[in-house]
């Protein structure tokens, strides 16, 4: 059982890292890795609402009905985003500054929708919590790897510390938004290559068995649910 | 039905659960942040008045302010003021913070927004420290002219913004000084002007001495009167307007009291500069035209020639000093051109110095152009695209100069 925990958690930061194998959460990626800073703030806040959203969600998996559940995620989302804002705002002013409106648009993060609608429904809260987790670091990690690239080798300084050997050697176009898409890239690539080996998520084509998201999709069930709704309709 | 009440329920139910969690939340956090947001405002007022103790914004809608001002912050104690002042730089939407103690002397001055580009801002915070409305004197920085305006302008808001605070009345003369930078922006300097007599209450020049401006009581109004280096004068009431025609022995005071400036010096010193040999410099008279201040005749290399000196207003009502010399035969043998307003002499023309200075060959070309001209060939294609302005100065200037010729020839013959 111990175990399960162990790989739901590593899951969430190697063989299904949110960013850099399900590419999710892109946009906050891209906005807030200009310096470390900012993406660790931002990876914490994100983690937080991650799990407290995952183990709220999945406690009420058989009270929300399939029909209303995405209004109901996004409400539950919404809430812990809001209140994280609102206690960064009161607490941790300078990085509620620093965020800006990136903070609210944790709401739309698709790594959170993604595991409350993948994960969280059909787990248990405890798993869901390990899930939550998982996910958060893989996240934390990913843009930390990106901010880290961008910054160092971009601006030359590291979490806001001026990097003097770095001046002669900086890369400026990696510190605004195209070297944001290079690296993103690039890193998305050498975690291809590292995964590969160890038997991880293999996308040989564009069919769904191809989807990164496969192995926790029930394209079965979905299809089902298709016809079902398309007999209903009719 | 049933089907459609359990979701519909559920949803409202957990928008409930989520409101009533979120207003608990907020009930803790909400003072918090007021009081870092205040924290944070009053700290931005202690820098422009150290030793405050707190501050509390006042309603200043009734007390017809200046326009710009938009808050004003009451020391706790009553030790002063802090105003929030909008001003415009070289772009609109310059915020300055203007401290200002009982007294009504400036405690500090910030910009905490601009647009402007010359970052030049932290060379003006600070500077007006110490000074009120009586001996106020703007802090010109070169190279930001328009920063230095509207900062200007902006301290001098917040100085009649005090006195109408603390429920003092602006006095005429005070609102007369103010119209002076948008009615004469070139007069810049407060001066104490010896032997000034009957009503003038306070007088000031422009940097190139060659303007001036007085405020001069008169019953019981009181009229500001420019004085122009060319000898016009105009009178403005307090409210800004144009009242010349109805206050004569305004502008006759005013003109009165006007030291004329000896260009005498300064033709000499021109002539000489270009003609290394001249000799039997004299000043002759001319009858008086527009831009003309004075005119001489010399000889150089045995040749008679005729100098003369005008100072023709040019871009923003700057003056521009133009020496022409013109030979015997009324044509034109050379122009000296510079500006005297910002002291940047040769190396400029006034409103083209941003795209022809001295030493290039579009200035060279210009000059090049009056060569030989005389008033019969002097045409209307002397203007150059790009300093409009300054080449219609040159142009009027350099009529007036065949006039001034001719009335000095024609006063020889």
């Amino acid at each position: 059982m111990k175990n399960n925990k162990l790989s739901i958690l590593l899951r969430g930061i190697i063989t299904e890292n949110p960013v850099l194998i399900l590419i999710l959460g892109t946009c906050p990626t891209l906005a807030v890795t200009g310096n470390i800073i900012s993406a660790l703030s931002m990876g914490l806040a994100a983690t937080v609402v991650l799990v407290c959203s995952n183990v709220v969600i999945s406690a009420l998996r058989k009270v929300i009905p399939d029909t209303v559940r995405v209004p109901c995620y996004i409400v539950i989302i919404a809430a812990f985003v809001t209140a994280v804002q609102m206690l960064l705002q009161a607490f941790l002013p300078s990085i509620y500054d620093m965020l800006g409106v990136y903070l609210a648009l944790i709401v739309v993060n698709c790594v959170i929708l993604g595991r409350a609608e993948m994960f969280a429904r059909k787990n248990t809260v405890i798993d869901s919590a390990f899930d939550g987790l998982g996910m958060g670091l893989g996240f934390i990690l990913a843009l930390f790897l990106m901010a880290f690239v961008r910054e160092v080798f971009g601006a030359g300084s590291f979490a806001g510390i001026e990097l003097g050997f770095m001046e002669s050697f900086r890369i400026p176009v990696l510190a605004q938004a195209p070297g944001g898409f290079l690296v993103y890239g690039i890193l998305i690539a050498v975690m291809n290559k590292l995964t590969e080996k160890k038997g991880g998520v293999k996308k040989k084509s564009f069919s769904c068995e191809g989807c990164p998201s496969a192995s926790v999709c029930a394209s079965r069930v979905c299809e089902n649910k298709a016809e079902e709704e398309v007999t209903e309709n009719a | 039905m049933k089907n459609n009440i359990k979701p519909t329920l559920t949803l409202s139910a957990i928008c409930v659960a989520v409101a009533l969690i979120l207003s608990v939340i907020n009930m803790v956090t909400d003072p918090i942040i007021e009081a870092r947001r205040n924290a944070a405002a009053s700290g931005a007022l202690l820098e422009v008045f150290p030793g405050g103790s707190g501050f509390e914004e006042i309603d200043i809608t009734s007390l017809g302010l200046p326009s710009g001002v938009t808050n004003a912050y009451r020391e706790s104690s009553g030790k002063g003021y802090v105003f929030r002042v909008v001003s415009s730089g070289y772009k609109p939407g310059m915020v300055i913070m203007v401290g200002i103690d009982s007294e009504g002397k400036v405690t500090g001055s910030k910009c905490i927004e601009t647009q402007d580009t010359f970052g030049k801002e932290p060379m003006i915070d600070n500077s007006y420290n110490g000074q009120s409305l009586s001996d106020f004197a703007p802090n010109m920085i070169s190279g930001a002219t328009m920063t230095s305006n509207g900062y200007r302008d902006a301290v001098n808001a917040a100085l009649q913004a005090f006195v109408l605070t603390s429920g003092g009345k602006l006095s005429d003369d005070v609102i007369l000084e103010g119209l002076i930078p948008t009615i004469a922006p070139r007069i810049i300097k407060p001066v104490v002007l010896e032997n000034v007599t009957g009503n003038i209450t306070k007088a000031f020049k422009s940097a190139d001495d060659a303007g001036y401006a007085y405020i001069i009581s008169k019953g019981e109004s009181s009229y500001l009167a420019v004085v122009y280096f060319t000898g016009e004068c105009k009178v403005y009431d307090v409210e800004g307007n144009d009242v010349t025609a109805d206050n004569a022995d305004v502008a006759a005071e005013a003109i009165a009291a006007n030291e004329v400036a000896d260009f005498s010096a300064t033709v000499n010193k021109m002539i000489t500069s270009k003609f290394v040999d001249a000799t039997e410099i004299t000043e002759v008279e001319f009858e008086v035209t527009n831009s003309v201040l004075c005119a001489a005749t010399f000889k150089s290399a045995d040749n008679m020639y005729y100098a003369i000196y005008s100072r023709p207003l040019s871009y923003e009502d700057s003056a521009m000093d133009i020496l022409t010399v013109i030979d015997d035969n009324g044509a034109i043998v050379t122009q000296i051109i510079k500006q005297m307003a910002f002291g940047h002499g040769v190396e400029y023309m006034t409103g083209i110095k941003d795209y022809v200075n001295s030493s290039s060959q579009i200035y060279k070309d210009y000059l090049n152009k009056f060569s030989g001209l005389t008033e019969d060939t002097l045409g209307d294609d002397i203007l150059i695209a790009g300093g409009t302005v300054s080449s219609s100065a040159v142009k009027l200037a350099t009529k007036e100069a065949f006039a001034a010729f001719n009335s000095v020839k024609g006063g020889e013959q």
